[in-house]
Formats: structure tokens, C-alpha cells, sequence
């Protein structure tokens, strides 16, 4: 996800420029509680990150924060990155290689047909429910810190798709952890409140509204029950979640160990001083060297917390697969008494 | 790709193929009805560049965007020609294998769908598209009578407009989508903005009381027929029969064993979530302290 990081710090320099000239106090406002999303919105984000599959891609979102809801009114891709043949087939130059220049012509273009030209986040896609990643935090950190403490991202799983499922949440970094992240202190922070969701709706417009409302009088967005897993495209998802699950666990053993690895080490130390303690009473001995085992640097917590709530998460959501399986397999009993 | 927003001059010479139907996905319809909200005071038509891809005769309709667009009181249309060439390139390097194939435009003052101006933009988007001549789409959005926002596809014949099928697409994310909003909200279609929730969405429990609608649909059918004794139509009595043949025919001990295992199976892995959580509790109080 370099690129995407990359894409995004540029994000963040353009819209700084156009952003600190109009509002200064922005980062004074109160939080936001709420997102809303409008219903275009949400299908250009969809799309987007299918059309990329299996790439996953990053975008901007656009719109205002208005009270406790922020407003998301239109969103537009990042670039992802391409070989330089690809460049010279489709005329981009050598020098917009992170897609800055797109980024501020999108901008401008957009505004010129009235689209709400302000950043109010950015929206990643993500495989099988995996987010919890340093660069992604450090991203969020870096819109919430630089642009607006509203800043969100919305993150949307395109493989849950074939569970019939739309999964699409939006996340901000709790204040509590951005002020410590940005003393750099390495602090505890409970790992369910460093991402921080907020509940999401899509809004439509009374037009669209009535659009909605025509599409579903004509019937064509029934659903199919989902019963019978008939389609190998996608693996069971619980299969998919444990697989997922025990994956997180070596990484998480892995943060582990380099925690052992410190504390082993100031035993060792403390052991060695013990004995100097011990020789110098012994023999006498004036000498003043007393071990530096402080100078050690602590590892760093964040990877470990983050991990420790991605898994949470794949618990939660295998917990409600599970419900969901159970209540399935009472079902199939039914039947199959009853037949 | 170049061509798809070179070459305005050769396309006189040979006319290309005309479109017999188009298909339009919601996205699209979704962007002029949002494009005609954020038009210009006192402005009646807003137009803007249709995306997508020619299957034969078929347009298929995948994305759009707005394009500016001035008229003048003398009957004159300008078109943001720049704007349009330069929209087009920049969405031409996300996805490359959307070419322009036509333009959508809502109606203009007068109501008709189409009119003089439509010729005139027309004729330039003819030198915009690539493969195929273009196809132009109106979005009605004035809710006159009971139609509701209509779509209706166009091609030029030679001496004016010709309609051709149209009709809205879906993918499979757009579904889910429409879905939701539809389902999201708390009173749905009770007020003319809706809001809908998207998260924790029940789709199987929906989708369930779907079916179950259905098969009471289904039942009571069945019933009136038979109280009025009359013939079950025989297409519903075919395809009843083959959703009943459906049912697999396992033998009753061997299904509940397969079941029970499978319960159990699930039941352990629901419970190795929980233990795990709680690991991940202690482990965090651990952290915590250290």
C-alpha cells in the first residue's frame, strides 16, 4: 500500500495549500458522530474498488462536516500506480508519477460542475475484513493531525460481496490515541479504542429517493437466500476467518516475542548488576559502573495492539457467522424432518 | 485507447454503426439525477459523458460524469469541450477499459426529450466516441403524471433521433447496494430524502422473510385456484415442482448425523472465539500494567 500512502500524502499537501488560506480554526470544531454518505458516493466507491480487484485501491472523499454528522457528497480514486510503458500509452508525463497533478485536476474539475470540493476523509478497500496495519493508521494520523480532526476513512470489503453481504465501515482514530501518537509516546492504549467506528448511512437525495423507490416497486432487487453454498467462487467464510485468525496469531506471537526478548534482556542486566553489587562487596571494590540496562528502547506497542484488535474483530465476526450457521443448520433439520 | 478522445474530423466519412439497445447501470442514473440537483441557477438541461463498453449491438452504460454546459437565449449550446476531453483522460488512467460511448442529458426548457440543441451536442459527441456512434440518454427527472424518473436511449438515424430499448442495469454490488438503502430505512419511503442504515445489516434474516412472502404468495395462489377449481397455471405448476424436486433426498439418519456434526463443528469454533477473546482481554489488561 506504498503508493496509496504516497497518494495520500500528496492528498493531504494539496488540499493543506487550499485548506489553511479558508479556515484556520477548522481543527477547533467539535467531533463528528456520524457519517453520512450519499448514495452516489458509496456506488463510485463500490465500483471502484471491484473494477480493481484484486488490486486494492484507495480514493478520496469529498463533502463538509456540518454538526455532529460529517457528509460525504462524492468521492474519486487515487491513482494506482502503473508501469511507465502504461504512462506513455495513455500521455501522462514522467513527473506525476504519485498522481498529484491528477489529484488537484480532479479537484478543480469537480468543482467546476459543483461538486463539494472539500477532503473530508479518504476510503481504502480491504481483504477479507483484515485493517488493522500500521500504514493505515499513520495515513488516518496524518489526515487527522494535518487536515481536519473530522477526517474519516471508510473502508469497504469487496470479497464479502459474495456472501451477499456490504460491508463498508468508517473509522477514526480516537483523540486519546492521536495525542499520544503524536507525543510519540509508547503508552498503553486499549486496542479497541485506538480505530474508533462510527456509525454510517447513506443518504439520498428526494430524486434518487424516488428513483430508489421505482426500482423497487419493479422487483429487481430481490435477494436470494443464500442457503445452500453452491457457489465455489468463495470459499466458506468461516474457513476463511479462522484461516485469517491463526495467521493474525502468528504475527501477534511473533510481537510477542520481541516483548520476551526486552524483558530477557533487563533480567540479564539486572542479574549482571546484582553481581557487580555482590562483587563489590566482596572485594571491596570502590568502582563505579553501574549497568546501563535502561538504555535498551522498549518495542514498540502499536503493532501488537493493533493486532490484538483485528483479531477481536475476526472473533466478533465469526461469532456472528457462527449464530448465523447455527440458526441455518435448525432450519435444514426442519426440513428435513418435515420432508 | 487514443482514439476515444481523438480524431473529431474522419468520422463524417464512414458512419458507424448505430446501437440497438443500451443497458444502463444504476450508478449512472444515480449521477445525472445528482448532477441535475447541483446544476447552475436558472439552467434546464445539464448533459454529461456516458462511460462504458460496446458488447455487438449492445451499449452497456457503466459510469459518467458531469460536463459543463451553457445555453443561450438564441437557441445556441456550449459545450465544455476542454472539459470533456480532459475529464476523460484523467478517469481513462483508473480504468482504462471504460471508453465513451454517448452522453446523457436531462430534458431542456420546452420538456421534449429531445430537440435542436440535442442535435447539436450530438454531433459532437459523434466525434468523441470511438467505436460506435453515440448513444444519448435521457434522464427525465420532472415526475409529470405517474412515470416516475424515466430513462429512455436514443441514437441518430441520419435525419433526427430514433428511440432504442433502455433499460437499468445492475451489478452485483449496485444490488447490494439499492438494497440497502432500500431496507435501511426505518420507515421506508416515508419521506421524500431517505436515510438508511448500513451497518449490521441483516441481509439473511431479510432475505429469508422474502422467501417467506413468497411462499404464502405461492400458497394462497395455489388455494384460490383449487377453492375456484381451476387449473394451476402449468408454467407455475412446472417450475413449483422443480423447486420441490430440489429438495435433496438424503436418508433421514445419515442428514441428521451430517448435521449434528456439522452443529458441533460450528459450536466449537463459535467457542474457541470466545476463549480467544478472552485471551486477547487478559493479554491487553497484561499490556496494560507492563
Amino acid at each position: 500500500m506504498a503508493w496509496a500512502h504516497a497518494g495520500v500524502r500528496s492528498m493531504v499537501k494539496i488540499i493543506l495549500s487550499v485548506i489553511k488560506k479558508r479556515f484556520s480554526q477548522i481543527n477547533a470544531q467539535r467531533r463528528v458522530e456520524e457519517v453520512q454518505i450519499d448514495g452516489l458516493a458509496l456506488l463510485k466507491l463500490v465500483k471502484h474498488c471491484r473494477d480493481a480487484l484484486p488490486k486494492m485501491v484507495a480514493g478520496s472523499l469529498l463533502g463538509l462536516d456540518k454538526g455532529s454528522i460529517l457528509e460525504v457528497t462524492h468521492c474519486f480514486p487515487f491513482l494506482a500506480p502503473r508501469s511507465q510503458d502504461d504512462y506513455e500509452d495513455i500521455g501522462g508525463t514522467e513527473e506525476d508519477v504519485d498522481g498529484e497533478e491528477y489529484q488537484m485536476e480532479m479537484m478543480k474539475m469537480l468543482r467546476e460542475v459543483n461538486v463539494d470540493n472539500n477532503c473530508v476523509g479518504w476510503y481504502k478497500s480491504i481483504y477479507a475484513g483484515s485493517f488493522c496495519q500500521t500504514p493505515l493508521v499513520e495515513t488516518q494520523f496524518s489526515y487527522q493531525d494535518n487536515l481536519c480532526n473530522n477526517c474519516v476513512v471508510l473502508l469497504y470489503d469487496p470479497s464479502a460481496i459474495c456472501n451477499g453481504k456490504l460491508s463498508v465501515k468508517a473509522y477514526q482514530l480516537s483523540e486519546q490515541f492521536i495525542t499520544s501518537y503524536r507525543a510519540k509516546s509508547n503508552s498503553f492504549v486499549s486496542p479497541s479504542s485506538i480505530l474508533v467506528q462510527l456509525p454510517l448511512k447513506v443518504r439520498n437525495s428526494s430524486l434518487i429517493t424516488a428513483l430508489l423507490h421505482d426500482i423497487n416497486e419493479s422487483r429487481q432487487l430481490k435477494m436470494w437466500l443464500n442457503l445452500v453454498d453452491q457457489n465455489t467462487e468463495c470459499a466458506n467464510p468461516l474457513e476463511r476467518h479462522l484461516e485469517h485468525c491463526c495467521q493474525w496469531v502468528d504475527d501477534l506471537i511473533e510481537e510477542q516475542a520481541k516483548f520476551q526478548y526486552y524483558l530477557r534482556n533487563i533480567e540479564r542486566f539486572k542479574d549482571h548488576a546484582r553481581w557487580l553489587s555482590q562483587r563489590r562487596v566482596d572485594i571491596n571494590d570502590e568502582e563505579d559502573d553501574a549497568p546501563m540496562w535502561k538504555n535498551a528502547t522498549s518495542p514498540p506497542r502499536l503493532d501488537s495492539l493493533l493486532i490484538a484488535n483485528q483479531l477481536k474483530q475476526y472473533c466478533l465476526e465469526i461469532n456472528r457467522y457462527s449464530a448465523f450457521v447455527l440458526s441455518k443448520l435448525q432450519l435444514e433439520v426442519t426440513c428435513c424432518k418435515r420432508a | 485507447m487514443q482514439g476515444a478522445w481523438g480524431s473529431a474530423g474522419d468520422d463524417a466519412a464512414a458512419p458507424k454503426a448505430a446501437a440497438s439497445a443500451v443497458a444502463v447501470h444504476a450508478i449512472v442514473a444515480f449521477g445525472a439525477l445528482d448532477h441535475f440537483l447541483r446544476r447552475q441557477e436558472g439552467q434546464q438541461r445539464v448533459i454529461g459523458t456516458l462511460l462504458g463498453r460496446i458488447d455487438g449491438r449492445t451499449v452497456t452504460v457503466t459510469n459518467s460524469y458531469a460536463v459543463p454546459c451553457e445555453e443561450g437565449a438564441d437557441g445556441t449550446v456550449a459545450v465544455g469541450q476542454d472539459y470533456q476531453e480532459k475529464m476523460s483522460r484523467l478517469l481513462a488512467r483508473v480504468n482504462p477499459d471504460e471508453a465513451v460511448v454517448g452522453w446523457y442529458a436531462t430534458p431542456g426548457a420546452d420538456g421534449a426529450p429531445t430537440d435542436d440543441a440535442s442535435e447539436m451536442i450530438h454531433g459532437f459527441y459523434a466525434g468523441a466516441c470511438a467505436g460506435q456512434a453515440p448513444v444519448h440518454l435521457v434522464v427525465d427527472p420532472r415526475l409529470e403524471g405517474d412515470a416516475g424518473i424515466t430513462l429512455r436511449g436514443f441514437v441518430s438515424d441520419g435525419n433526427g433521433f430514433a428511440e432504442i430499448p433502455c433499460e437499468l442495469a445492475f451489478d452485483r454490488g449496485e444490488r447490494l447496494c439499492l438494497a440497502r438503502m432500500v431496507r435501511g430505512q426505518r420507515e421506508p419511503f416515508g419521506s421524500a430524502e431517505s436515510v438508511a442504515d448500513v451497518m449490521d445489516a441483516d441481509e439473511d434474516g431479510l432475505a429469508l422473510e422474502d422467501a417467506l412472502r413468497d411462499v404464502d404468495a405461492l400458497a394462497a395462489y395455489v388455494k384460490a385456484r383449487r377453492a375456484a377449481n381451476e387449473d394451476v397455471d402449468p408454467k407455475v405448476a412446472r417450475a413449483l415442482n422443480e423447486a420441490l424436486a430440489a429438495l435433496p433426498k438424503i436418508e433421514d439418519a445419515v442428514a441428521r448425523g451430517a448435521l449434528r456434526a456439522e452443529t458441533r463443528d460450528v459450536l466449537m469454533v463459535s467457542y474457541l472465539a470466545g476463549v480467544t477473546k478472552a485471551q486477547l482481554a487478559i493479554g491487553a489488561k497484561l499490556h496494560e500494567s507492563f
